[in-house]
């Protein structure tokens, strides 16, 4: 019997981080800008973000690990049941308390233009990552992790910018 | 032969009529970085390091000289070419400069992390280099060295001649033909006027 199911799809445990589809600004992977991305830059301008699976958060605040001049504004990190951790960069607004339980597309916050890069304002855009674990450096590529249509999820305004189709990009033309 | 010219003639009364555009291709360049008008006979591409001038009337292309990667091309007051060499810099306060511009030798420093996108006599238009920072816009003074912020330039408005890439990276040269009958008429009138007068 064909059900006419993708299974690979349904393996993927999380969900989309918006109640809509967003298009990229920046894939994870080594991109024309940063090698590696350690996420997914998504050209959110005020969207509500949610949570993309059941989990605790586990952090939240004003990012300045790099310094002043390089942070990522307010951002918030989530323990998810399966071990596996997501966290969301550059918020205007977060909706949830520390040690606070969530469920999957539960909205934790707005999206925003918190942070700077070399000193200077960032764009509106979500950064977001899954992790494998806590830290950062076991960020690994939401496609692989997140169910959705990919093929919905357009790189913004690449004709102007045409390294915004590189890094693991699912459709490297558009 | 006389059908011949007679078909044409017809074909750019047509064209005239319907306002629709000619084109023809530029042969041997691709997906070029810059496009500069030298002058109304005369465009200049960058493609990689070389730079390529075409004459729109002779149709030939030349290799006129080279650039290295993170260089920007414009032309100076003479119409010349001239080379802006760009170095970016991670910095730690809003005191340092993370761009520096170099210009013949001169060295133009400023604070937000930009590149040019218009060089001509004396005046360069810059816009933020990275797409992920928030977008501005600048002109600078090559000869004081002053940056002001601009709004947005206008762009990709439509000449009687302009150059046109598609979505493989050819690169045609458009004529408006019904600008161009205009331009004619204008150029013709302004003559028999020239010659009213003596």
């Amino acid at each position: 019997m064909n059900w006419n199911v993708n299974t690979s799809e349904l393996s993927k445990p999380f969900a989309f981080p918006f109640k809509e589809y967003i298009g990229v600004t920046q894939w994870h992977g080594n991109t024309a800008f940063q090698k590696p991305h350690t996420g997914i830059d998504f050209g959110a301008v005020k969207k509500e973000i949610l949570a993309i699976g059941n989990g605790t958060i586990i952090a939240k605040g004003w990012d300045n690990y790099n310094g002043e001049c390089m942070s990522g504004g307010n951002y918030l990190l989530v323990k998810h049941t399966n071990g596996m951790h997501s966290s969301y960069f550059h918020l205007k607004k977060i909706s949830v308390k520390v040690r606070q339980k969530v469920k999957k597309g539960e909205v934790l916050g707005i999206s925003g233009n918190t942070g700077s890069w070399n000193c200077q304002p960032l764009a509106y855009h979500l950064h977001f990552e899954t992790r494998l674990g806590r830290s950062q450096s076991t960020h690994v590529n939401p496609i692989d992790y997140i169910a959705t249509n990919w093929s919905k999820v357009l790189t913004l305004n690449y004709k102007a910018n045409k390294g915004r189709l590189s890094g693991d990009n699912p459709h490297p033309k558009f | 032969m006389l059908t011949t010219r007679l078909l044409i003639v017809i074909s750019l009364v047509a064209e005239l009529i319907s306002g629709q555009s000619h084109r023809e291709l530029i042969p041997n360049i691709s997906s070029p970085q810059q496009v500069i008008w030298k002058d109304i006979n005369h465009v200049i591409f960058v493609k990689d390091a070389d730079v390529f001038e075409f004459d729109i009337i002779e149709k030939t292309l030349e290799n006129i000289g080279k650039r290295k990667p993170n260089e920007f091309l414009g032309l100076n007051e003479n119409g010349n070419i001239v080379l802006c060499g760009i170095e970016h810099f991670m910095i730690n306060s809003m005191e340092e400069f993370s761009t520096v511009f170099t210009i013949d030798g001169k060295e133009l420093k400023f604070f937000p992390t930009i590149r040019p996108i218009y060089l001509k006599g004396d005046i360069i238009i810059a816009m933020t280099a990275m797409d992920f920072l928030e977008q501005h816009y600048y002109e600078i003074s090559i000869s004081s060295g002053e940056l002001k912020e601009i709004e947005k330039p206008l762009v990709n408005v439509k000449k009687m001649l302009y150059i046109e890439e598609d979505i493989y990276g050819n690169v045609y040269l458009n004529y408006d033909t019904r600008k161009l009958f205009l331009y004619s008429i204008r150029i013709l009138k302004h003559r028999l006027d020239l010659i009213s007068q003596l």
